[in-house]
């Protein structure tokens, strides 16, 4: 039986690549294959899933290939580089260390030792997938070949939970304009500084009860303390909500209560948001930066500059447009379609499959 | 699309406040961050001298671990001098940036002074 194994540094809650890791695992084991996950730190309630990096060679056996899940620097890399097995990288994208200098110098360090470690992973790689045409380009940029774009495994329809009844109650009562919306860890990357100076002139020019959610957890402390800053000097303190990390359900309900999600990020290696919004029938308004552009595909608006009050102006046409509206639901939903979980399971396993045989 | 800046009614100052005070907010320059760099430099300065042995050729591990066997008296004793050097570095480093802080809040009062005595 052919044996493809896995290596992931962290496995967390929440997570998209420890979720995709998992659903590989397991379209590989519904293939045919004998499939493990391993991991150098496990938590949260991943902390009793896959097995420890340090039991490898007490349960692996002989592998036919170990497929490593590249997002964050790790240890793991120079285990990985000592071994004999043939090795693959599935890579998510690290982000530069230029977004978090002038932030946070520990995480920019911890992302320059990432991308070293992934280049150095380049010349002992036998097959690397990218889950964007973007980050497939900077794997070919590092020297990686061969190259694939493969798709991320997400179970969108198993994020569709019901949603927290007591805060969509709170959310409708409090409705008094159209509600903004952007998911994603508070991170320079992600730009949620024009978010807010777009939602500020959108509220200045068109609509002065509107809200803005801002859900996702502090990225680096001293960016986020920048944004409340911000907040407070745009008075917006009514009308901009933080939320820090959230369930499920009370995501669905965020999802539920929004008009739009505004995404100005700078780089993204894919944006699951984005594909959330779509699958809760939000439509989508973007900056054309990163992989957003791929990810968005026609589903979409796409801004090409964060000027405030231009993408104010662009939020304010497709609200008041409702067959534009409709329009790009409907585009979302083939959209995700197009990233169902049986069909991204198939290519993935058949890139795999392709590569050992080819391999011989 | 109704976002011509010249328009009769547009709110240009609004808006040039709203960039103002996303520029005053974002603007850091790189290295603003002081002790994040200085812990950088102390945990660089922190030199492991027990190099990975793991190797992916036949015998190669055997041949690391006796070259590192070999050399460890010579690199532990350059190893000890880099040290000091990375740790005296950052005792300079962290002197004068205290020195510039108190620089920079010394020159943000007087342009504080000078403002409020402007009329």
């Amino acid at each position: 039986m052919t044996t493809v194994h896995q290596v992931i540094p962290v496995l967390a809650p929440h997570d998209a690549v420890g979720n995709h890791t998992l659903m590989v695992r397991d379209a590989l084991r519904e293939a045919g294959f004998t499939s493990e996950v391993f991991s150098e730190l496990r938590f949260g309630d991943r902390a009793g899933i896959g097995l420890a990096l340090s039991d490898y060679d007490a349960h692996a056996g002989d592998a036919d290939l170990i497929l490593y899940q590249s997002s964050t620097g790790s240890t793991a890399v120079q285990w990985l580089l000592g071994r004999r097995e043939p090795v693959a990288v599935n890579y998510h994208n690290i982000t530069p260390a230029s977004f978090f200098e002038p932030w946070d110098d520990e995480a920019a360090a911890s992302m320059r030792r990432a991308r070293s470690q992934l280049g150095a992973l380049a010349r002992r790689s036998r097959l690397a997938l990218a889950d964007s045409p973007f980050n497939a380009a900077e794997l070919v940029e590092l020297g990686f070949s061969p190259v694939q774009v493969s798709p991320l495994l997400l179970d969108l329809d198993a994020r569709l939970t019901a949603p927290d009844a007591a805060l969509a109650e709170q959310l409708a009562r409090r409705r008094d304009g159209r509600s903004w919306i952007f998911v994603g860890r508070l991170a320079p990357n992600k730009c949620q500084h024009d978010v807010i100076a777009a939602f500020a002139a959108y509220r200045l020019l068109y609509d002065p009860g509107a809200r803005l959610t801002l859900v996702g957890s502090e990225a680096a402390a001293s960016y986020a303390d920048a944004l409340l800053g911000l907040v407070d000097d745009l008075g917006l303190a009514g009308a901009v909500s933080f939320t820090g990390p959230v369930t499920d359900a009370e995501l669905a309900a965020y999802y539920d209560d929004a008009d739009v999600l505004v995404c100005l990020s700078r780089h993204e290696g894919f944006c699951v948001p984005l594909l959330e919004a779509m699958r809760h029938d939000v439509p989508v308004v973007a900056l054309a930066a990163g992989a957003v552009p791929d990810t968005v595909g026609a589903a979409g608006v796409l801004v090409e500059e964060a000027t405030p009050h231009l993408v104010a102006a662009t939020v304010r046409e497709l609200l008041e447009d409702e067959a534009e509206r409709t329009a790009l639901v409907a585009a979302g939903r083939e959209v995700v379609d197009a990233h169902s979980l049986e069909s991204a399971k198939a290519t993935f396993v058949q890139a795999i499959r392709d590569h050992l045989a080819a391999r011989g | 699309m109704d976002t011509d800046r010249a328009a009769d009614g547009f709110p240009a100052e609004q808006l040039d406040a709203i960039d103002a005070a996303v520029k005053r907010r974002t603007a850091r320059a790189p290295g603003a961050n002081v002790g994040g760099r200085l812990r950088e430099l102390e945990r660089a300065a922190d030199i492991d001298i027990d190099p990975p042995v793991a190797s992916d050729q036949r015998g190669g591990r055997g041949v690391k671990v006796a070259v590192a066997k070999l050399t460890g008296w010579y690199v532990g004793y350059l190893a000890a001098q880099v040290r000091d050097l990375g740790n005296a570095t950052a005792r300079a480093v962290r002197a004068s940036a205290a020195r510039v802080d108190e620089l920079e809040r010394r020159v943000e009062e007087l342009e504080r002074r000078q403002a409020g005595e402007q009329p």
